[in-house]
């Protein structure tokens, strides 16, 4: 496998499609994701990147085609798609925050049902990974008490606490209040810089740009073109992705 | 620009300042004045039932009628009088037409109120009541955690969306909230025994009561789970938590606050219906009143029931408003 062993390829995605009824949302995506690499997804609304990020965990489910998590089809028939999103954490545009539980049950929640950890446990890593999001002292708030980014924050922790080995961002920031949006930014920044494998939809051209490994840019449902943040905003070779970019700049 | 500006010159006229007329009939000394005139001819005009002519008679009541309705109306519709002044009025009012009715309606009251109001023949009876009572709240409770059970289960299988599964469901929703409740009770009882499932009176009520108003609550609850935000959902199911587990932990805590305003109503509406089962014979209220009455060959029992229902289902009522908007307090 020409060096690249089986484990560093977290992500390979072949032939994708999804249709909604008559719509054609995803024509035949292809691409990989190795070990710690951070992939932004940029490309007009519409364009199916959100379809895209939710099909690799099968939220939604695809129409055809094959996705290789950790060299495993999650497509197979057999396959226990539970025990496949424990490996996925994802962080969407709305928070979701569950309301009836505080911020320190939503995170405990799926380590103690899922995961089947002690309580103990789950509290001692809830309580750590708040602190490392900022809101040790919010741990006993509920969600309604809390402003958009410390849910956000707080739905990032949820998703850590899984320990998961890819992290899926649907829009983190778009739901947010301007002065909100960097204190979600820099939590995102830290995760990658640990070496988290991340994909995220976004268009904040700042924490791509130093962020990212890969920018793909995805509209009509294909991937039009992909290449590292220097080479999509500075020097894209599609009239798409330029047309797009000039819009958003 | 000065919207009143656009108004004809009668309308900005009468929002300016009301006629004299009007200020007059406001008066509280114009009010004394009439409310005099009108005992006055109550007194003394009106005649005496069976002495004048029929032409006479209907004529004057009907002024009578006339005036009265005019000088409470003159006092309801204003807004600056104080309330209670108008819940006195209100009251004369219905004593006034009471005392109309009974004094010309040509009603034998004693009668009436020996027939219906005749608690002497109850003496001593009170308990076949009372028992009655006992069994109708039995049949109720027992009922009422039947229902939300047999609707939770119906809701929650719903929700997990399976086509062939929603089908049956669907038409067992349908059925139960189509058919009335006595149907329900009577095919079970009098329909069953030839299939060979004979339940007896109290486990017919109990199981029509639950199929009947667990359709009911399954709705209630349906409504509840589909209020959940569907990204509610995706983030439980994205942490690897089951379909089960989602409901249980994050659905249901959700949507069963929602859905208890309804299902009390629901449950009110179940306790009155218990009066049905007096068709298959369950000793409950009714049945005894029932039974009260043809002994006694007096309907005073069943007026007696007729209150104790009241007085039970009242304060219930009561607390169905006020778990409902404190609910809509809540959601705002």
């Amino acid at each position: 496998m020409n060096g690249t062993s089986i484990t560093d390829k977290m992500i390979e995605v072949v032939d994708l499609h999804k249709h909604f009824k008559d719509l054609h949302v995803l024509k035949g995506v292809n691409t990989s994701v190795t070990r710690s690499e951070v992939v932004a997804i940029m490309g007009p609304s519409g364009g199916g990147k959100s379809t895209f990020l939710r099909c690799l965990n099968r939220l939604e489910e695809p129409s055809s085609g094959h996705i290789f998590i950790e060299g495993v089809d999650i497509m197979a028939p057999y396959i226990d798609i539970n025990k496949v999103r424990t490996e996925i954490g994802m962080v969407f545009q709305s928070f979701n925050l569950f309301p009836h539980l505080t911020a320190l049950e939503n995170v405990k929640l799926a380590p103690i049902h899922v995961r089947r950890i002690s309580a103990q446990e789950a509290t001692e890593r809830g309580m750590a990974l708040l602190e490392k999001v900022g809101l040790k002292d919010k741990a006993h708030a509920y969600p309604e008490k809390l402003s958009g980014g410390q849910q956000q924050r707080v739905a990032i922790a949820r998703a850590l606490a899984m320990q998961p080995q890819i992290m899926f961002f649907d829009e983190p920031t778009s739901a947010l209040d301007p002065e909100m949006i960097g204190e979600v930014l820099d939590v995102m920044r830290a995760m990658a810089r640990e070496g988290m494998t991340m994909l995220v939809v976004s268009h904040e051209m700042g924490f791509i740009r130093e962020a990212a490994d890969r920018v793909l840019f995805l509209a009509d449902g294909q991937i039009v073109e992909e290449g590292t943040p220097a080479q999509i905003f500075g020097d894209s070779k599609q009239v798409r992705t330029q047309d797009f970019l000039s819009k958003i700049l | 620009m000065n919207p009143k500006a656009a108004l004809p010159d009668a309308a900005q006229k009468f929002l300016r300042t009301h006629p004299a007329w009007f200020k007059l009939v406001r008066r509280p000394v114009f009010l004394a004045v009439t409310f005099a005139l009108v005992a006055a001819y109550a007194l003394l005009v009106l005649p005496q039932p069976g002495t004048a002519s029929p032409a006479w008679l209907y004529s004057s009541i009907a002024l009578f009628l006339l005036l009265v309705l005019a000088w409470s109306g003159n006092v309801l519709a204003d807004k600056d009088k104080p309330e209670i002044l108008k819940l006195a009025v209100s009251l004369l009012l219905i004593a006034v037409l009471g005392w109309l009715f009974y004094r010309y309606s040509g009603a034998q009251w004693g009668r009436l109120i020996e027939f219906f109001f005749n608690f002497k023949k109850l003496k001593g009876n009170w308990w076949i009541l009372r028992d009655g009572l006992g069994v109708t709240l039995l049949l109720a409770v027992i009922s009422a955690a039947g229902s939300v059970l047999v609707g939770l289960t119906v809701a929650v299988l719903r929700a997990y969306q399976s086509r062939t599964l929603d089908l049956f469901l669907k038409i067992y929703v349908d059925v139960f909230r189509s058919a009335p409740m006595v149907v329900i009770m009577v095919v079970l009882f009098f329909a069953l025994p030839y299939v060979g499932i004979s339940l007896g009176s109290i486990l017919t009520t109990v199981v029509a009561l639950s199929l009947g108003y667990g359709a009911y609550a399954s709705e209630s609850f349906r409504a509840g789970i589909e209020a959940v935000h569907s990204g509610q959902i995706e983030a439980a199911r994205s942490l690897g938590l089951s379909r089960w587990q989602t409901i249980r932990m994050i659905i249901l805590p959700q949507a069963i606050p929602v859905v208890i305003p309804p299902l009390t109503g629901n449950m009110v509406s179940m306790l009155k219906d218990t009066a049905v089962a007096s068709l298959v014979a369950a000793p409950e209220l009714l049945k005894r009143a029932r039974e009260l009455y043809t002994s006694k060959t007096n309907p005073t029992a069943l007026v007696a029931a007729a209150l104790i229902y009241l007085v039970v289902l009242i304060p219930l009522v009561r607390v169905v408003n006020v778990l409902e908007k404190r609910y809509n307090k809540g959601s705002q």
